[in-house]
């Protein structure tokens, strides 16, 4: 309680002090996943990095440094943030289907995981369903580009024969530009041969 | 001073728009409760859930209200009451290698998770505060801007 009277006195006085400006809090926290990512806070007065679950950092003037990092409480971050938490749409459901080599017929363990792709868009009602054609790096990038796009419309055809609104879906074709394993030009790579269904 | 600075916003972001051809949209809003708007071209829009948003777009809550929003590259962006952020720049077209993600936050609550912008190319993502500049590498944070 005694807190609380110093906080607010704290809040009159830089109030009257300093008239108009702003503070910034910032809290890393885990991803959805549960990793921790790293945070650079910086201005003209300094930085402060935050790489630990529930760290923060305050800053009160872009030409002040950060002030000290502080791990918060989960009751802290819930009470500053619940009505941002709760806004949170539900993470986008993503399914990778890989293919042949230079081919646009997909691997038979792709194949079986279809149903669970469309019933997943049902589950949702999804409005919104984004297919991406991938490639390794085999190739020039326009031949991949137009692989990827090849691949990409097969799973559009499906989608769309097992009920799926045409208006519903993107596609889109990243050629070899968008790799899930990063490698040099010209390697065969099997896990970049793909299209990815986000359903969101 | 907000008056001001969104004035100033406006006079920066309109002239691009007048001879732009039709911009793609940059993610669509997934929750919202209570009052949502955006301003966009000098106007003031209202949005509701499954509404598209565009680059430069600048997202506003009202009251009691809330926002969820899933951009392309499956960034997650919400909002809390009474915040306001601009999309000053969002490009996202990995067949060309061009990603970028460029957020200002003026005020209120949020929470960021980044997507594939953010995984591929964590240099291209800058979220703006007014105080301060926040770099990340693939993850999830929050940040309260309160004015004083």
């Amino acid at each position: 309680m005694k807190n609380i009277t110093y906080i607010i006195i704290g809040l009159f006085f830089i109030l009257f002090q300093a008239g108009c400006g702003t503070r910034s809090m910032v809290v890393l926290i885990p991803d959805p996943d549960g990793h921790v990512g790293q945070l650079v806070v910086e201005n003209e007065g300094g930085m402060q990095v935050l790489n630990k679950p529930n760290q923060s950092v305050q800053v009160t003037d872009r030409m002040a440094p950060p002030g000290e990092v502080k791990i918060l409480t989960e009751e802290e971050i819930r009470r500053a943030f619940s009505n941002a938490l709760s806004a949170q749409p539900l993470p986008p459901a993503k399914f990778i289907l890989y293919f042949l080599q230079d081919s646009n017929e997909l691997t038979n363990e792709s194949r079986a995981l279809l149903p669970q792709i469309i019933q997943t868009i049902q589950d949702r009602s999804s409005s919104d369903i984004v297919i991406s054609g991938h490639t390794d790096t085999v190739g020039s990038n326009d031949y991949n580009y137009r692989l990827s796009l090849e691949r990409a419309k097969v799973l559009y055809g499906i989608l769309l024969e097992n009920g799926a609104d045409s208006s519903s879906i993107t596609v889109t074709s990243h050629g070899e530009g968008n790799p899930l394993i990063k490698t040099d030009d010209n390697v065969a790579e099997p896990r970049n041969r793909r299209v990815e269904v986000v359903i969101k | 001073m907000k008056r001001l600075l969104i004035l100033f916003l406006a006079m920066v972001i309109l002239p691009p728009f007048l001879s732009a051809a039709e911009e793609p949209s940059i993610g669509k809003i997934k929750t919202s409760s209570g009052d949502i708007a955006v301003m966009r071209n000098g106007k003031e829009i209202s949005l509701n859930t499954g509404d598209s948003l565009f680059q430069k777009d600048i997202i506003r809550t009202g009251t009691d209200s809330s926002v969820g929003i899933i951009f392309e590259d499956n960034t997650i962006l919400s909002m809390g009451p009474e915040s306001e952020i601009a999309i000053e720049e969002y490009v996202f077209a990995p067949e060309k290698g061009i990603l970028s993600m460029i957020t200002r936050m003026l005020k209120g609550t949020a929470s960021y998770l980044s997507g594939i912008i953010g995984r591929q190319s964590p240099e291209s993502v800058k979220f703006h505060t007014p105080d301060a500049t926040i770099a990340l590498r693939g993850t999830q944070f929050l940040v309260k801007v309160e004015g004083y």
